[in-house]
């Protein structure tokens, strides 16, 4: 960062390594706060005095290992994703409003769902029994997978791929997506309804250590190599144009970032159904807290991100027990009036 | 009786003991649970229990297919009995795994799956002669029921409505538990053509020409009045809003499947052909 | 050295460039004028790979259209005419990315010292967008000063691209920007810039191209383009050119309306 002290009015913005180390700090404690919170009490003094004592009888070890843990590490991978993933696609696209959906991850996994849910009951036995209860992750990442192939496809003529088709064709194929959702959402029965209203909604109840295995493969190469874009993603700031110049390999840049987002958003979107708002809401508050430079948001999103799906999952858990939320509400009820406050406290000024 | 069958058992084998602290999940369950008279050893419900009124007290541990296996467990149950389609996957393994047994009971909106069914929650809930007593009550009014409607010769036909949202109507079709009822009460059903409850065109409403208009009671701003119902353009011109034939009933009550279905049934044909002397 | 032989580029239906070719040594500004529309920017494009041409361009010996962009950043910094930038960045973060795709090692004193040298002194924590047009533009200068701080590179001379640097620029911050092509020039770098003004191409340009519907009307020295009759066939219009002895050529429009 530049030592000089500024003679002239600018930014006072903190050190972006104090941020993430701050934003790593509050993270820890929300994972361990989530650790000690739960509709069965067993709060953090119980646990630590019964693992001392090595004396956690069977059903505080269940809610323990197969509860608390999966739900907080999939909390993790879940926000992280989608954080990094909004910040990826924010960088691409040079727009503060583009989200993970705009590769057509969203609409594509919203399909397969629906399809999986609706007509999984079709399926031949044999492949129903061997897939099991995996069908709707399964069916909703194949569906985002298979949408940003087509997205990039179409996009792509000649190795150059051009961001605006992307987001006009993601729009025509979000239409289309929602109109074969409404199809089988006509056909589908009333407790299949039931169930495609809570997958959009989203939620972490469905963490088990199978499915972290299943989707952190996924996900963490791209958490951690996502800040290998950053330098990238910066100077496309300027425009593809100007990055070219700045010998930036604008092309694989955007091939890596489209995929990446394919896959860590498509699999979070699987294991925990439609969150949104992480992905559009904490790339902006790490710009404001400290600056645009994605060699420090990308990081920092992923802490912000997954210590925020952990916090709203700690409300979705308590606030209506022994029942729970689904945390798509949480995340979109605590999201939505913070993006608000941040265009308030913007006009004028839309340098976004 | 009820505390001496568990005594016995307590006595033979304390682990299977039917549970003291149950949780039911799923409509027909709770109210079968009731019905047997284990109404004090429920200590929670979910959120499509809601009959009898009473139960409404005891903690809601949401809907059926989204359960939190932490907050079934903080409830602190010895048994969860469950209709066959409770969810998530994940949360039931979980629950299962915490060393809770788990009882799940089969769907069929049949006469004899009802009896099942009681047979089963009975089971689990260790009440085989209550379960006995009350599966044998049910299917004798069911009997009785199918027996009465047997012997209608002219039947009304009666449309069921499952909601009025914006004058839009979503009707009851083929294979739907308003069918069955609607059946069960020696009607016939209007709304044919189509599987499920689907919105229905304003036309069909015409062609279906229902005798009955059955509706879910519901409370609140859901509720519509009855004059706009039978005033509804499609609706006005049918013969049941010439008579004014319209009938709403608990949901529960109508389409659950459970200890109540000879009572709805009985009502239905009562409304349908009770004051016209049948 | 910039070599272009029998450039071509059409966009869409229209052919922009209809075959050109001309070379620019190292250690020379070169100046690329002409009324509007006649294919300054478009060439200056093709000179950057922005615009897909037929012919061949080829700078310190590498085909352009062959060498992968980070190696041709490495020793060519490009100026576009327009730089929108997305996100809020400092003043200080924009120059960084000039100096992240040139070479050698990261001084944390760089940008200030170079937005300095645009005569934005301390200027480096600002946001961006709060700046004038003016300072933006010199902003975007520093920026690429700092990617071609070397004149002369490994990879054999620096290049500076640039399409006209002065458009939004005051008098004074106009001739400072001439002064830095300059000087990068005379310490062995080559410069090609767009120009609208005459003056100050005859007072900094050591060549000078003048484009007229996509083709080369002339070339040469300030002295030998900014004459009378070239310039008013290209240009449509009554123009004198003046050589005073101390300054070089100088101009003066003759009147507003059109030459009959």
């Amino acid at each position: 960062m530049v030592a000089l002290a500024p003679p002239s009015p600018g930014l006072a913005r903190p050190d972006p390594r104090r941020v993430t180390l701050l934003l790593a700090l509050a993270t820890l404690l929300l994972a361990l706060l989530s650790l000690g919170t739960g509709a069965a009490g067993l709060g953090p003094a119980e646990l630590l005095s019964a693992w001392a004592d090595e004396g956690l009888d069977r059903r505080a070890q269940v809610i323990l290992w197969d509860i608390r843990l999966p739900r907080l590490a999939l909390g993790l991978m879940v926000g992280a994703a989608l954080a990094v993933s909004g910040a990826l696609m924010q960088g691409l696209f040079r727009n503060p409003l583009a989200d993970p959906g705009i590769v057509g991850v969203g609409a594509g996994a919203g399909l397969g769902a629906v399809l999986a849910i609706v007509l999984g009951g079709l399926l031949p036995a044999g492949v129903a029994a061997f897939v099991g209860a995996h069908l709707v992750p399964l069916a909703a990442f194949l569906g985002g997978w298979v949408a940003t192939l087509l997205l990039y496809r179409v996009a792509t003529r000649g190795g150059r791929t051009s961001v605006a088709t992307m987001l006009l064709a993601g729009i025509a194929l979000g239409a289309l997506a929602g109109a074969l959702t409404g199809i089988l959402v006509y056909l589908a029965d009333d407790r299949q309804l039931r169930d495609l209203t809570f997958w959009g909604m989203g939620s972490l109840a469905g963490a088990s250590w199978p499915r972290i295995g299943a989707s952190l493969p996924l996900i963490l190469p791209v958490l951690v190599l996502s800040p290998l874009l950053a330098r990238g993603l910066n100077a496309l700031a300027l425009g593809e144009a100007q990055a070219a110049h700045l010998g930036i390999a604008v092309e694989r840049v955007k091939r890596f970032a489209i995929l990446g987002v394919a896959a860590a958003a498509g699999a979070a979107v699987a294991v925990a159904g439609g969150i949104g708002f992480v992905g559009i809401v904490v790339p902006h508050l790490l710009r404001l807290l400290g600056g645009p430079d994605h060699r420090h948001i990308l990081p920092q999103a992923a802490l912000l991100g997954g210590g925020l799906l952990v916090g709203a999952d700690m409300i979705a858990r308590s606030l209506v027990a022994p029942a729970e939320l689904p945390i798509g509400i949480v995340t979109a009820c605590l999201g939505a009036p913070v993006f608000l406050w941040i265009l308030l406290r913007r006009k004028g000024g839309m340098g976004l | 009786m009820r505390a001496l069958t568990l005594t016995a058992l307590l006595l033979a084998s304390p682990a299977l003991a039917g549970g003291e602290r149950v949780i039911t999940l799923g409509g027909s369950v709770t109210e079968i649970a009731v019905a047997l008279g284990a109404e004090d050893r429920l200590v929670a419900r979910d959120t499509t229990s809601n009959f009898p009124p009473e139960i409404e007290a005891l903690p809601d541990v949401g809907y059926i297919r989204a359960l939190s296996a932490e907050g079934v467990l903080s409830l602190d149950p010895d048994l969860i009995v469950a209709e066959g389609d409770a969810g998530p996957q994940q949360a039931v393994d979980v629950l299962k795994a915490a060393g809770v047994p788990f009882v799940l009971v089969p769907e069929d909106p049949t006469p004899q799956g009802i009896a099942d069914k009681i047979t089963a929650v009975a089971a689990a809930l260790d009440m085989p002669e209550a379960g006995a007593t009350l599966a044998a009550e049910v299917q004798d009014g069911l009997a009785t029921a199918e027996a009465r409607a047997a012997a209608v010769t002219d039947r009304k036909r009666v449309l069921f409505i499952l909601s009025l949202q914006g004058g839009r109507i979503m009707a009851g079709g083929e294979g739907t538990e308003a069918e069955g009822i609607i059946r069960l009460a020696g009607g016939e059903n209007a709304a044919t053509g189509f599987q499920g409850y689907k919105q229905i065109a304003d036309e069909a409403v015409l062609t279906a020409a229902p005798d009955l208009i059955l509706m879910m009671a519901r409370e609140g701003d859901l509720a519509i009045a009855d004059a706009d119902i039978l005033s509804h353009p499609a609706l006005a011109e049918t013969p049941a809003a010439r008579n004014g034939a319209l009938v709403r009933m608990d949901g529960m009550l109508l389409l659950g499947f459970g200890p109540r279905t000879p009572e709805a049934a009985r009502a239905l044909y009562d409304a349908l052909y009770g004051q016209a002397g049948g | 050295m910039l070599e272009t032989r029998d450039l071509h580029v059409t966009l869409g239906r229209r052919e922009i460039l209809r075959g050109l070719g001309f070379t620019a040594s190292p250690g020379t500004v070169t100046a690329i004028i002409g009324p509007n529309g006649s294919g300054k920017t478009t060439l200056l494009r093709a000179l950057t790979g922005e615009v897909p041409y037929r012919g061949r361009i080829s700078l310190n010996g590498h085909d352009i259209a062959r060498t992968p962009g980070p190696r041709l950043a490495a020793f060519r910094a490009v100026l576009a005419q327009e730089t929108h930038v997305a996100f809020p960045f400092t003043a200080a973060e924009i120059v960084r990315l000039g100096l992240e795709a040139g070479i050698g090692a990261h001084d944390p004193t760089l940008p200030e010292r170079l937005l300095a040298e645009v005569d934005l002194p301390g200027y480096g924590p600002r946001p961006y967008h709060d700046l004038s047009g003016g300072e933006q533009a010199r902003v975007q200068l520093a920026r690429v000063l700092a990617q071609a701080r070397q004149p002369v590179t490994p990879q054999g001379p620096g290049w500076l691209m640039l399409d006209e640097p002065v458009a939004s620029l005051d008098i004074a911050h106009q001739l400072l920007v001439m002064r830095l092509a300059q000087r990068f020039a005379r310490a062995g770098g080559g410069v090609i810039m767009v120009l609208h003004d005459l003056n100050l191409t005859a007072m900094v340009a050591d060549r000078v191209l003048l484009m007229a519907g996509g083709r080369l009307a002339a070339r040469g020295t300030p002295a030998e383009v900014l004459a009378d009759t070239v310039l008013q066939a290209a240009f449509g219009c009554a123009i004198r050119a003046n050589t005073p002895p101390r300054t070089g050529p100088w101009v003066l429009p003759q009147s507003v309306l059109a030459d009959s």
